[in-house]
């Protein structure tokens, strides 16, 4: 089932920012939302995920809508944000107890898995470490380890590259192939345009708020034919005349 | 440089001011008046059986100068952003840290003075000095300070923090040494040791001038900015600065009792923060154990009665901001947990806190008033103060909290 959005118009105050978009996330599919700074990505996140409300259209992930059912809804997703945000006070072990609270996951499970995603972000001997002591990609790290911990069905990933090192970046993409073969749908906002190409399934181009395209990259290459055949080219060609219009 | 420092000074004492009005307001400044009133009475009564020359009354007197000294920090309004910002301009620094230091100066002299007055009394019928003597002493006073904010400003450009002992050998020890010569009878020569130790500061915060500590200077400004929201907090609503948390693992054993599940989501959360951030918890445990102190030693019913449901008042609307705590935390937006929780969660933690503060007040009063009946009186009116503060204030924040937060 994963994510359906459905002439999603939204925005802050009363100004849409983003208009009658509509697109999917399929279980099991790894989706790129791709766009400019100030595109209507990070909006069309909140919308996702609960922070605004949509001034029209909906959302809905398996088949449940938050207005319907705010904890079910929520229990089916987790999120990793562009800037991480953790709990000053809490150490790492205290953050992963948090989201094992949070999502009602069973505590040797979780923590079987929770072990086995530290060592794989060489986290492990961090377990009692403040955030304050954490680098950038540190806290990244955590972002990413309290959002895999869980059993989610929809995981959404803002720009998830920033501040990771070459190894983390890797060790991600492989987490995300895990979880998408085990079912999850997954939506990504990426400026790493040719990281995207390898791995996402499907590509979200928006601009302005406008969904222009939507689509895997084969259809994308036929259709754009003229302008390359890599998704930067045509990307960068699409959002150049974008800038034109 | 010096513009700047004019500018941020113009925008500092407005927002003093904004906070000020709410510091003296009606009810406040009545109690203030009372307070005053009966601190001037006891200490009248107290001078009149002073019998002067007594160690333990030159013992008072130096401990009320030297504290006092300790007054008023080097105020140098710089903010985190100035580290990136103003850095290319560190070469005019000086002319900017110079302003700082004669607005920190005005200031404290000010203390300084107010301290000398309030102690005149005092140190002429305990110590038996005259005009020029007493005179003398407030110069010192007024020379030690500019010492001590000389020594702020020197550390300013340690490109290493200096030591703990450093740092106390230089704002406490010398100080305190040159101070006890005066109050041991010889106010002149503490004055010479004094401008002695003023042109050793200064001597030795020259000859360190290099770079400036960007961190440190951040770091200290952050704190006394933090200790001024501090005292507004417990008025109104203050911007929180981030302080660095403490890990208190002692507090683990205790922090293990609660439950670990959704439904006691946020009560983990506001426990565990609350007992980390030492802003919130220090000045807690701080009018907790002043509040006991007092009540224990106040044999006035009335008085200890209205003074601990005063603090109680007071440490309840403080506390209240904290059940937004979290609200800049998106993660907790996406978390699986409703508004009404995290409201349940709150209101237990906030009986907890506020329920140990009445017991303790209430046995303090019983014991300091020896009557019962004020140490029932004061748990009533406690309880009663609890829940009317849990049906306004904590109520208000709570839903204002889940507007910001919650789609429920």
């Amino acid at each position: 089932m994963g994510l359906q959005v459905n002439n999603l118009t939204g925005g802050y105050s009363s100004v849409p920012v983003i208009k009658d978009e509509t697109f999917d996330v399929q279980s099991g599919e790894l989706v790129s939302l791709i766009g400019l700074n100030g595109a209507g990505k990070s909006t069309t996140i909140n919308h996702v995920i609960g922070l605004m409300t949509p001034f029209s259209g909906s959302i809905t992930v398996d088949g449940i809508e938050l207005q319907q059912n705010v904890r079910q809804y929520k229990q089916q997703l987790a999120y990793i944000p562009e800037m991480p945000v953790l709990y000053p006070e809490l150490t790492l072990r205290e953050h992963l107890d948090v989201t094992m609270m949070a999502y009602q996951l069973d505590r040797t499970t979780a923590w079987k898995r929770a072990h086995e995603l530290l060592r794989r972000f060489r986290l492990d001997n961090k377990l009692d470490w403040f955030p304050a002591n954490f680098s950038k990609g540190m806290r990244q790290k955590v972002m990413i380890v309290c959002a895999f911990v869980t059993d989610a069905r929809l995981f959404v990933i803002d720009e998830p590259f920033t501040g990771l090192d070459p190894l983390a970046i890797d060790d991600l993409l492989e987490l995300i192939t895990e979880r998408k073969r085990q079912g999850a749908a997954i939506l990504m906002s990426t400026h790493v345009l040719d990281t995207a190409e390898k791995y996402c399934d499907r590509f979200i181009l928006i601009n302005d708020g406008h969904i222009n395209y939507e689509g895997p990259l084969a259809a994308m290459q036929k259709r754009y034919a003229d302008t390359g055949s890599t998704l930067t080219d045509i990307y960068l060609a699409m959002a150049r005349d974008g800038q034109h219009e | 440089m010096s513009k700047i420092f004019r500018q941020r000074l113009t925008s500092h004492i407005t927002e003093l001011t904004k906070y000020l009005k709410y510091v003296f307001n009606d009810f406040f400044v009545i109690a203030l008046l009372f307070f005053i009133g009966a601190l001037a009475f006891a200490y009248g009564n107290l001078l009149q059986h002073l019998s002067g020359g007594q160690p333990w009354e030159q013992g008072v007197i130096l401990l009320g100068l030297v504290g006092g000294l300790q007054l008023g920090n080097l105020a140098t309004l710089i903010q985190a952003p100035d580290q990136v910002f103003l850095a290319p301009q560190e070469f005019a620094f000086p002319s900017y840290l110079k302003r700082a230091y004669w607005y920190s100066y005005a200031l404290s002299g000010c203390i300084q003075l107010l301290i000398w007055f309030v102690l005149l009394p005092f140190v002429s019928l305990s110590l038996g000095f005259q005009s020029l003597q007493l005179k003398e002493l407030l110069l010192l006073m007024l020379v030690l300070k500019g010492g001590l904010l000389d020594f702020q400003v020197g550390q300013l450009y340690l490109a290493r923090p200096l030591t703990t002992i450093a740092r106390i050998s230089g704002a406490w020890l010398l100080p305190f040494g040159i101070t006890a010569v005066a109050v041991l009878g010889w106010p002149l020569v503490s004055l010479l040791l004094g401008c002695g130790y003023l042109a050793g500061v200064l001597y030795w915060s020259r000859e360190r001038s290099v770079a400036l500590n960007w961190k440190w200077l951040v770091r200290t400004e952050s704190r006394r900015m933090q200790r001024l929201y501090q005292i507004f907090a417990l008025f109104t609503d203050v911007p929180t600065l981030p302080a660095r948390p403490r890990r208190r693992r002692w507090a683990d054993s205790w922090l293990r009792w609660l439950q670990q599940d959704q439904a006691h989501l946020y009560l983990n959360l506001y426990f565990r923060s609350f007992v980390r951030n030492s802003t919130e918890s220090d000045l807690y445990v701080r009018v907790i154990f002043l509040g006991t102190i007092i009540l224990l030693c106040l044999s006035n019913q009335l008085m200890a009665i209205i003074i601990a449901w005063l603090l109680i008042y007071m440490t309840g609307v403080q506390l209240t901001p904290f059940a937004g705590y979290f609200r800049q935390n998106s993660l907790l937006q996406i978390y699986p947990v409703t508004g009404a929780e995290q409201a349940q969660n709150f209101h237990q933690f906030y009986v907890s806190l506020i329920g140990i503060e009445i017991i303790l007040f209430s046995l303090a009063t019983w014991w300091g008033t020896s009557s019962l009946w004020s140490g029932a009186v004061t748990l009533a009116g406690g309880l009663l103060l609890l829940f009317g503060l849990i049906k306004t204030v904590v109520r208000h924040q709570l839903n204002k909290n889940r507007r910001e937060t919650y789609a429920d």
